[in-house]
């Protein structure tokens, strides 16, 4: 039976969660872009946690420590700086869907897609590539909260009964909150999620006789935890260059980071995030991997499914009792924050890309409560998801998640920057390398991809198919093209101007106040 | 003179881009590296090695975003 101690931390922390939600819903005045992007008003300090909390899931809480307890501190350098090189792609990409979001007003990773293309079919190909790898990823979140609040309470809170709490607070805090209401919640959620590593490490290493004693008795006993290449050679030179490449390519394709592009108040606040980002994952990541090695001294030979839940192991061994609950809610804050995210998103391309490509264009209220209800449908189809336990079709799609939307890098970088790129060229991108990624993952013949992840040669192909296709059809108009790439130069001249009329300005005051004619 | 601020500005873009490739190369090519040794607190060279790249990684974004990217935008 969970002690009273947990019990009022985990009601204390739902709680919170649903008061922000409330919060946000009473004080702000509802528009589909406040509700969808929280009115593209998150400054810097908001945006760099609701990025890092939605992108690290519950899977970086649990699933690290698991990895690196297998495979070792290989693990670390692969995940932390795959992850953090993705900051380059803010500049790359967030720049300029910052500038194309606030000239067209877009919501929606597709909505960007279509009005480049001028093309309804590009734009539901990428909308059915992004909702398909995203939906079955949220459906992980509320799995993993089961796990924990039944491993928390030793039962006395079923699996289920787990799951369906979890689903409820998230439905309806962002039932009412929005994004606005997720931004705020993912800073707290951030902020615990980070302070709970920290603690649990620290605590984990204090039992343990402090970082060096745990880490010479790790070496002493497994020192192949300790090399390069990882436990039983794992990281091959082309599995190593697969994963590197792979975060890289798929964390800006996350349709719950990619609008939060949209969302950003200013380009400083994606500025700054980009240099904070690399800054977190370093320290960030380092806490489960250590945690996941030293695990090999308390809890030797343990399956996959059980390393799984090392640092609940851990913790349970080496953290006071006390702590426990406390350290653990930086699961849920890990797991929530990016269900919720995942949720919004989905719920906005439903809401407003179906909707406009079958040709219906929605009143700004009822798009608001459509996407509501979207919110509250999508939530039940993933709980129902998570209850059925629908194993290898969720397994597969939910590890082919980041491979799946790697392929529409090169779409993305084709409609942002190569003016000659088409819409026919964006659909045989994105059919070719969901095509081959579907083919080799059918096939699991390793000497097909020369021992790559499928995902690099589905990129490849996908890249191959946006030049090709691209060619093989007729320019855009001229115009349409014009329109868009306007944007940016559109900003160059604005600034240019403003910076122009400031200057006159201050030398027109400057001529006055010599003059005499201003004091 | 317009035209050789110009070029310097690409000069720098291509120079950070060069860099940013170059860290990315250096991540990719460490698993063909040698034996890893234990260096401070019991860690193996190649976790410390890729924690000081991240801090690099973000060092030259803080550089890249001072010097190229608020340029961009004041341009």
């Amino acid at each position: 039976m969970m002690d009273l101690v947990s019990t009022v931390i985990i009601i204390s922390y739902f709680a919170f969660m649903l008061a922000i939600g409330v919060h946000i819903f009473r004080r702000t005045k509802w528009t589909s872009e406040e509700f969808f992007v929280a009115g593209r008003n998150l400054g810097p300090v908001l945006l760099f946690f609701t990025m890092a909390a939605t992108n690290f899931s519950a899977f970086f809480f649990f699933g690290f420590a698991g990895a690196s307890y297998t495979i070792g501190y290989a693990y670390y350098g692969m995940m932390a700086f795959g992850t953090a090189f993705t900051c380059i792609n803010f500049y790359i990409i967030g720049d300029r869907v910052w500038h194309l979001g606030r000239r067209f007003s877009f919501v929606t990773p597709p909505e960007l897609i279509g009005k480049r293309f001028d093309s309804k079919l590009a734009r539901a190909l990428f909308m059915i590539v992004m909702v398909v790898f995203t939906v079955p990823y949220i459906a992980v979140q509320p799995i993993g909260g089961g796990i924990v609040l039944s491993s928390l309470s030793d039962g006395a809170i079923s699996y289920e009964l787990g799951a369906v709490l979890i689903t409820i607070v998230i439905i309806v805090y962002v039932f009412l909150g929005g994004m606005r209401g997720d931004a705020i919640t993912d800073f707290a959620q951030g902020v615990l999620m980070l302070l709970c590593m920290l603690v649990a490490l620290f605590a984990i290493a204090f039992s343990l006789g402090g970082f060096e004693h745990a880490n010479t008795e790790a070496y002493t006993t497994m020192p192949e935890l300790f090399s390069r290449e990882g436990k039983g050679g794992f990281f091959t030179p082309q599995i190593w260059i697969s994963y590197l490449l792979l975060w890289t390519f798929s964390n800006p394709m996350f349709p719950q980071l990619f609008v939060r592009f949209y969302a950003a108040k200013s380009i400083d606040a994606i500025k700054k995030t980009a240099v904070l980002y690399p800054l977190l994952t370093a320290v960030l990541f380092a806490c489960p991997v250590i945690i996941g090695v030293w695990g090999n001294l308390s809890f030797p030979s343990l399956g996959k499914s059980a390393a799984d839940n090392i640092i609940v192991k851990m913790l349970d061994k080496h953290a006071p009792e006390s702590l426990v609950t406390l350290l653990l809610t930086g699961g849920f804050a890990a797991l929530m924050s990016t269900a919720d995210s995942q949720l919004l998103v989905s719920s906005s391309m439903l809401t407003r890309d179906l909707f406009e490509i079958i040709g219906k264009k929605l009143k700004p209220n009822m798009e608001m409560l459509l996407g509501r209800l979207f919110v509250v449908f999508l939530a039940l189809v993933s709980l129902a998801f998570a209850l059925s336990k629908q194993g290898l079709m969720l397994n597969y799609l939910t590890a082919s998640s980041f491979a799946g939307l790697a392929v529409l890098y090169p779409a993305t970088i084709g409609a942002l920057y190569w003016k000659r790129a088409n819409w026919q060229g964006c659909v045989t991108s994105i059919l070719c390398g969901e095509g081959t990624l579907i083919f080799i993952s059918m096939n699991s013949n390793p000497s097909l991809t020369l021992g790559f992840l499928p995902a690099i040669p589905s990129i490849l192909v996908a890249t191959i198919g946006l030049i090709l296709g691209s060619y093989a059809f007729p320019k855009m108009e001229n115009k349409k093209i014009k329109e868009f790439f306007k944007v940016f130069e559109g900003v160059r001249k604005e600034k240019i101007e403003n910076k122009k009329e400031n200057r006159k300005e201050r030398e027109k005051e400057k001529i006055e106040i010599e003059h005499g004619i201003k004091p | 003179m317009e035209n050789n601020a110009e070029q310097k500005k690409r000069f720098s873009k291509t120079a950070y881009f060069s860099i940013f490739i170059f860290l990315m190369a250096i991540a990719i090519s460490s698993i063909f590296w040698g034996e890893d040794r234990i260096l401070f607190f019991g860690f193996p060279s190649s976790f410390v090695f890729f924690f000081l790249l991240q801090i690099i990684l973000s060092l030259l974004m803080a550089w890249f975003a001072k010097q190229y990217w608020h340029d961009e935008e004041e341009r």
